[in-house]
């Protein structure tokens, strides 16, 4: 992944320039994450107005606290921004009156990664909305470790260091996931299959 | 191992960061379990299944123009007062060194006023000592006046252990996870400066306390001085002794 790579080393090079008070750096680091993380922070929230100020939140934080930021091997700068991203929207849903609105009905309607998979451009709106709708039945814990592994694409230790729980519990919560998502979406598929069944059936 | 087991096993087996015996174990279970092994098969579309429909959900959203340069725009000025209030630390370092106790201690033989215990103790700080000299940024929200330093026993001797006891009294914005301090004596030995760190976290408000000894001293003595403690303060007469804090995590101002 050699284009992975060179991105990398910019985004470091970045980093230190931003550390050494390089103003132009600063609006290109905000401007390379800035729709991951507020598309992050829509996942959580599920809000764009909230998505939006929670963005805003994280790169005050992340710039706050980017002189204590270490570039160096093994340090990802986007798990780290991720983990202040996230930290920020919990902040905000500890709120008791904040409720994760449901997905709107239908979602989008949108190519997934055009670019990065050309054999498997479109995910049918049906069996997508299903699979949004499964997640979010999860429930807050298991709907989390889910959005940062296979949205952010975190590793199982750095969502253990995101949620402080230990990475034994990341795993388990991420097995539990898994169960309940085949589950949830084996259910879908055997009402779709009677639903097709019964159309064949009627006259 | 169960199959349980086997499918919570299977994420870091597919990472290649299982141990060879739990991947021995696990390729045992695989040969003799078609549903696990299926479980592993179909492991990686699952996933990507379930990444395209995450990704392809908010791949639509974009932060408009104006929410970006606000974004930008904020994000500069928190780092411009971030800047500001490292610059301002350079004088505040100065009255935090003044106010930051001038204790005099007097040497072999004589005797130190005992002073008292602040009220509302709230943590005990462990010691580190892992620090350069005059790094970080001034904590001029913890306060320390010469009562806040208290050097025990009241009769100092030669080669007698004694205990550097220093009171933070924070009133902090934020909690501190570490807090460093030097500390500097002058007495007819010479001038001594040790740059300290106590690892804890300081509350937003109340007292911390952390306690130096000599043979907490001796390895930054032998590094620093080629001295053991003994030598430096063994020397009868009066010692002057200082400390400022920092926070070593946050860098200090240009």
């Amino acid at each position: 992944m050699a284009n992975q790579d060179k991105v990398s080393i910019e985004t470091e090079e970045l980093v230190r320039r931003c550390q050494r008070g390089d103003e132009l750096a600063i609006g290109a680091l905000i401007r390379r994450y800035q729709n991951y993380v507020f598309r992050l922070c829509f996942l959580v929230m599920r809000s764009e107005q909230d998505a939006e100020d929670m963005a805003q939140e994280t790169f005050i934080r992340a710039f706050r606290a980017l002189p204590r930021f270490e570039v160096r091997e093994g340090a990802s700068f986007e798990a780290w921004l991720y983990r202040i991203a996230v930290n920020a929207c919990r902040s905000r849903m500890r709120r008791k009156w904040y409720q994760v609105l449901p997905w709107p009905s239908p979602a989008p309607d949108v190519v997934a990664e055009p670019e990065a998979q050309p054999d498997r451009l479109v995910i049918k709106d049906e069996r997508r909305n299903e699979i949004l709708e499964a997640i979010d039945s999860l429930g807050e814990k298991h709907r989390l470790v889910v959005i940062l592994r296979y949205y952010a694409g975190l590793s199982n230790e750095e969502i253990a260091q995101t949620l402080s729980i230990p990475s034994g519990t990341v795993r388990s919560r991420l097995h539990t996931a898994r169960q309940r998502l085949k589950a949830a979406l084996a259910d879908k598929e055997e009402e779709m299959e009677q639903l097709a069944v019964s159309k064949k059936v009627a006259p | 191992m169960n199959c349980e087991l086997a499918c919570r096993l299977i994420d870091e087996y597919l990472e290649d960061k299982l141990n060879w015996v739990d991947r021995s174990r696990l390729e045992a279970h695989l040969a003799s379990c078609q549903a696990c092994s299926e479980e592993l098969h179909g492991r990686p579309a699952f996933e990507r299944t379930i990444s395209r429909a995450l990704t392809a959900s908010v791949q639509h959203l974009k932060l408009s123009a104006d929410a970006s340069a606000r974004i930008v725009r904020r994000a500069q000025a928190s780092r411009h007062r971030v800047v500001w209030s490292n610059r301002a630390t350079l004088g505040a370092r100065v009255l935090a060194s003044a106010a930051a106790a001038v204790l005099v201690f007097i040497g072999v033989l004589l005797v130190l006023g005992r002073l008292s215990l602040p009220a509302g103790l709230a943590e005990h700080l462990p010691f580190l000592q892992d620090r350069t000299a005059g790094q970080g940024e001034a904590l001029t929200a913890v306060s320390l006046s010469a009562n806040d330093i208290y050097v025990e026993p009241l009769h100092l001797q030669p080669s007698q252990p004694f205990t550097i006891t220093i009171y933070f009294h924070s009133n902090l914005p934020e909690p501190v996870d570490t807090v460093g301090f030097d500390l500097d004596f002058e007495g007819p030995s010479g001038h001594y400066t040790f740059a300290l760190a106590a690892k804890g976290s300081l509350p937003i408000e109340g007292v911390s306390m952390v306690q130096v000894t000599p043979e907490l001293l001796a390895a930054p003595c032998e590094r620093q001085y080629q001295m053991a403690p003994t030598d430096i303060f063994g020397v009868p007469g009066v010692y002057t002794l200082r400390t400022t804090l920092f926070n070593p995590l946050s860098t200090p101002g240009q």
